[in-house]
């Protein structure tokens, strides 16, 4: 950052900034850093942890309750509210009552678990002073004149909102990816409930590796703003537990975030590459709603068409993947129906030039 | 524990996604956001990188705002308390934790306020100042709102637009704010 140029901008007098500066610099060089910080902030977030799972927990216990009692026959189902779990049950029915007791015994215990929080505990759940104020980058801008301390200077949930459940901090356990089955037995009834991962979201694209596995780009046109985009990931990637950013709980090689209103005429062009698609690469892109196909450009100067998803994002902008040729490729090309190229991307320039078919004003 | 770190070149991006192609890249994901001038790859970084490099930064900028460690370590912990949760979903972990030390800070200096107007009323726990300091006396005498913008761009360095995104306002109302704050501690603060 070039701190002169930044001082031209402000038109700020060179010498009083060099003031201020060392002013500033001088009042905070002896500003203390409590060496317990990282501690207390694992802590709390281990806390926030906590109080999700116990959350989560209520949930279960509740639809536990209802398939006890509804189903009768010793069935216990494990919900987690994804509709993909396995139950597994003997033939062995037991009564309504003893059910009903059982029930009542590890409600019991459960109730015990989550019985009185600390004053630390339950602090988490009640969003700080910092977030509650948290400036909203789309909140309506304010006058040239506006610096007052009034509440149109402040905050919405930000862009960190939307987001799945947190990942452990460094030494903070975290919430289990995928529980262990339990076993239950109530009088008679032997029940093993083994809770399976969500279904994976399928794939938009899915291109078969000669090396036996699959890849797919998976799009996520969520009305959330901040979840929308697509990932590309193996097909037999594994349930982590952990959503990352557009992802559904399952690993994924890289993932991209789509604001919307991509240009019409327009491609994007990035490329995916891993460990674990080794030796394949793959490139991949957003085109915009007037692209009708997109075909990538080799260092020999011939062309691979690209794979197109059907669905699309809610302005029309399709995804699109093709493996790269071993040689690589240096851009692509995007052309709409009637076959014309009116958007390209080279790699080398690092941008896209749209609206080719579209004459200067 | 992954986060997106702020976007790199189109070009750092293509020689990462390039190493990686080979057998010595790491396995971290990575995130490329399409944006109107092409995509940026997001290098992941954890929560832990994020605290080592900007908390005592943060602890600072919250120190100059407040004139209070004590404060300052308070707000910036509250922070980062409420960034965990968002954190792989947050695209700028250090734009975030500025949002949030500013308006934390300026929070406070509210509930300062009405602990001012209530102690008449009623009896209310005396709350110590701040650690005098003579630039704190200068700073003190300004808005929270200029000090902010005095702050993040003669302490954080922060250019214009995001001083304007962490205040949400234009970039023009960033610059009257500064002027302003510096018009006031010019007489304090000699050149």
């Amino acid at each position: 950052m070039n701190v002169t140029d930044m001082d031209t901008e402000l038109e700020v007098d060179a010498a009083t900034a060099e003031a201020v500066r060392r002013r500033l610099a001088d009042m905070v060089a002896s500003t203390a850093v409590a060496p317990d910080a990282w501690d207390k902030i694992s802590a709390r977030t281990s806390a926030a942890s906590s109080a999700g799972g116990r959350r989560r927990g209520r949930r279960r216990l509740l639809v536990a309750a209802a398939a006890v009692l509804l189903l009768a026959g010793g069935v216990v189902v494990d919900g987690e509210g994804r509709g993909g779990d396995r139950v597994d049950t003997d033939t062995t029915p037991s009564t309504i009552a003893e059910d009903e007791k059982n029930f009542d015994d590890r409600r019991t215990d459960d109730d015990a678990d989550e019985a009185p929080d600390s004053a630390e505990d339950r602090r988490p759940e009640s969003a700080p002073e910092a977030d509650q104020r948290e400036v909203d980058p789309g909140s309506p801008v304010p006058s040239a004149d506006d610096d007052s301390e009034s509440a149109g200077s402040a905050p919405s949930s930000g862009p960190g909102a939307g987001g799945g459940d947190p990942s452990p901090a460094p030494g903070v356990p975290g919430p289990s990816p995928a529980p262990n089955p339990t076993t239950t037995t109530t009088g008679s009834t032997t029940t093993t409930t083994v809770p399976l991962p969500p279904p994976r979201t399928p794939g938009d694209i899915t291109i078969q590796t000669s090396s036996g596995f699959g890849v797919e780009l998976v799009i996520n046109d969520a009305a959330d703003f901040w979840e929308r985009g697509a990932f590309v990931r193996r097909t037999d990637s594994e349930y982590t537990g952990d959503p990352a950013v557009a992802g559904d709980g399952y690993s994924y090689i890289i993932g991209f975030s789509y604001t919307g209103s991509y240009p019409p005429a327009c491609i994007n062009m990035a490329r995916a590459a891993s460990p674990t698609t080794a030796p394949h690469t793959f490139a991949f892109g957003v085109m915009g709603s007037d692209i009708a196909n997109v075909r990538v450009l080799t260092p020999a100067g011939g062309s691979l068409p690209a794979l197109v998803t059907t669905r699309s994002f809610a302005d029309g902008a399709r995804g699109w993947m093709i493996e790269e040729p071993l040689k690589g490729t240096t851009g692509a090309e995007g052309l709409n129906a009637n076959g014309e190229v009116v958007a390209r991307y080279v790699l080398a320039e690092g941008r896209p030039t749209c609206d080719l078919a579209t004459p200067a004003p | 524990l992954l986060g997106i770190d702020r976007g790199v070149t189109t070009a750092e991006a293509e020689r990462v996604a390039d190493s990686d192609s080979g057998e010595s890249a790491g396995d971290s994901p990575r995130v490329v956001a399409i944006e109107p001038d092409g995509p940026v790859l997001r290098v992941a970084r954890s929560f832990e990188d994020v605290y080592r490099a900007s908390y005592q930064r943060m602890t600072r900028v919250a120190h100059l705002m407040t004139g209070s460690n004590e404060a300052a370590e308070e707000i910036v912990q509250d922070a980062f308390v409420a960034l965990y949760p968002r954190f792989e979903t947050v695209d700028d972990p250090d734009g975030y934790l500025y949002r949030s030390v500013v308006n934390g800070c300026r929070a406070r200096f509210r509930r300062q306020q009405l602990r001012e107007r209530l102690r008449p009323l009623r009896s209310v726990p005396y709350v110590a100042p701040p650690d005098f300091d003579e630039t704190w006396g200068a700073l003190a005498k300004i808005t929270p709102r200029r000090r902010a913008a005095v702050v993040l761009r003669f302490y954080a360095d922060l250019p214009l637009a995001e001083i304007a995104e962490v205040l949400g306002c234009t970039a023009g109302t960033v610059k009257s704010l500064i002027h302003r704050g510096l018009a006031q501690l010019k007489d304090v603060i000699e050149p």
